[in-house]
């Protein structure tokens, strides 16, 4: 099963679109678009669960800005699936609709308030909400320093319905350097300004204790790009797959271990 | 249980199952590709204003600790001609190669491929795939991106081995195999679908029950819609065919695969 997720933050506007499709053309008219969020009543945190504010025709939802909550994700389930919904633990499976090859996606859409936007195709798989572990993403990939405005809007969805903070990195992996550290929360959509000089080729993100997906926006004021980077894993196909980005990721930790941010 | 995959996996009964939908297997692959660079059919345009923008990483220093490795770049028109062809040596861990009408001596728009090599044998028990960027820019303008999309050709990593790997994408006996790309466009002035064909045979394909057409080896093709278009259907006998998108708004574009 997939969520879907909004680029809405405080320098951004979103939209999101959803099909009631699959990507071979079933459709299913029962389906319901469901938001979720963490939420604190008595001190007790819960997910808290909704039918989505969103427009619909035959074939889509749309989720538009002023509907959009901080914090807020997405999921397709019928009737009989939502019944499956955990307060307390954010499940996997809980609808089977969005199990599909290619993966269901949504389009999700950010703009500048003067009109231009962009988008990408977005999910966030399931299979990833259980998971605890770190991420490396090249920052010197998808950001220009002849841009005015650089920033990483990195989303974590995790199964419990906790707000905790972790950190984050920016590494020079050939110098062997740490040139930021800063924190960010799980079940958020953060976004991180990015120095124009840390896009550089040889420099990281590095996330510690929780994964995510981190969006790279860069934009010169009048137009705007957005898109995700691969984890590394995607780059090896074979035995050597998950062994080859772990001796990589180690390298990072140590960076992190002999450096004290300056 | 060997011989039963053999026989399962094999090209003319994938094509079977791919075609009656019994446990599709759109792309394939195996340990015969160990030790292989595999790249997208990666679009590229210098028509009408464009610049491409492709943004790499060294894959293999990276990942592998591969030092001194080599970035062999293949450039073809929409017709599969090729263009041009080079050899990057002494680029950054990530790096970028912009495409211009002026680099390529041609305006239009195609198809490049992207291996990376050593002079040697590695040994790798596992392929290279490269799943780098695009981005395009008109006028100027920001470069818009969106990242590799599928497994075309591959190609040994050492250098010396000059033999192609085709067909990871499959095909299927009949123009049934549906994709619906998952976003509306009501809202769009012009949007563009840039199809590349990823094998070595020829694909039939039909958007929306009005328009068709074929495409042969590695051909690429520019469909324009036009505004008023909710829904975007493709049928083709190609088991994984997902066109990139242009999606014009005003003096704008937002690129995205599909």
């Amino acid at each position: 099963m997939n969520f879907f997720f909004s680029l809405k933050t405080k320098s951004f506007k979103s939209r999101i679109c959803i099909a009631k499709f699959t990507n071979f053309g079933k459709i299913c008219k029962k389906i319901k678009l469901y938001s979720v969020k963490v939420d604190n009543e008595n001190g007790e945190y819960f997910w808290n669960l909704r039918i989505a504010e969103a427009n619909q025709d035959e074939f889509f939802f749309t989720v538009e800005n002023k509907s959009i909550q901080d914090n807020q994700f997405y999921f397709l389930a019928k009737d009989d699936e939502i019944l499956n919904f955990n307060k307390i633990l954010l499940k996997k499976g809980i609808s089977k609709f969005t199990d599909t090859v290619p993966d269901y996606r949504s389009n999700s859409r950010l703009y500048l308030t003067n009109g231009p936007f962009s988008s990408y195709q977005a999910d966030y798989p399931d299979r990833m909400i259980g998971a605890q572990g770190s991420v490396v993403s090249s920052i010197g990939s998808l950001l220009s320093d002849e841009n005015q405005i650089n920033k990483i809007i990195f989303v974590n969805i995790f199964e419990k319905p906790i707000i905790d903070e972790f950190e984050f990195y920016i590494i020079d992996y050939e110098k062997e350097k740490i040139l930021h550290k800063g924190n960010i929360f799980t079940n958020s959509i953060n976004e991180i300004d990015v120095n124009p000089s840390w896009i550089k080729p040889s420099n990281f993100l590095f996330t510690k204790n929780y994964i995510g997906i981190p969006v790279y926006v860069s934009s010169n004021g009048y137009n705007i790009s957005c898109e995700h980077t691969h984890p590394m894993t995607e780059y090896v196909f074979g035995n050597q797959k998950f062994i080859a980005v772990k001796i990589f990721k180690e390298k990072i930790n140590e960076i992190v271990k002999k450096n004290s941010y300056k | 249980m060997k011989l039963l995959k053999k026989i399962a996996t094999n090209n003319f009964v994938l094509k079977i199952r791919n075609t009656i939908n019994f446990k599709r297997v759109p792309v394939f692959l195996n340990e015969e590709n160990n030790n292989q660079s595999i790249s997208d059919a990666f679009p590229w345009r210098t028509d009408n204003g464009f610049k491409t923008k492709f943004k790499f990483t060294d894959i293999l220093k990276l990942l592998f600790s591969e030092e001194g490795s080599e970035l062999e770049i293949k450039f073809f028109d929409h017709k599969y001609n090729e263009i041009k062809s080079i050899i990057l040596k002494n680029f950054n861990l990530t790096d970028s190669l912009i495409i211009t009408k002026d680099f390529l001596s041609y305006e239009g728009y195609g198809v490049f491929f992207v291996f990376h090599r050593k002079d040697k044998n590695l040994n790798i028990s596992s392929s290279i795939n490269n799943r780098c960027y695009i981005g395009f820019s008109i006028s100027n303008d920001v470069y818009s991106y969106a990242h590799g999309n599928t497994f075309v050709l591959g190609k040994s990593i050492n250098s010396k081995i000059d033999k192609t790997k085709k067909n990871f994408v499959h095909k299927s006996f009949l123009v049934n195999q549906k994709y619906f790309i998952q976003n509306n466009f009501l809202d769009s002035e012009k949007i563009e679908l840039f199809f590349a064909n990823p094998l070595s045979k020829k694909i039939n394909i039909a958007i929306n029950n009005n328009c068709s057409f074929a495409l042969n080896p590695y051909n690429s093709k520019i469909i324009s819609i036009f505004e008023n278009t909710h829904l975007i259907k493709i049928r083709s006998d190609c088991t994984f065919l997902r066109p990139y998108v242009f999606n014009y708004r005003g003096s704008f574009i937002d690129f995205h695969h599909s």
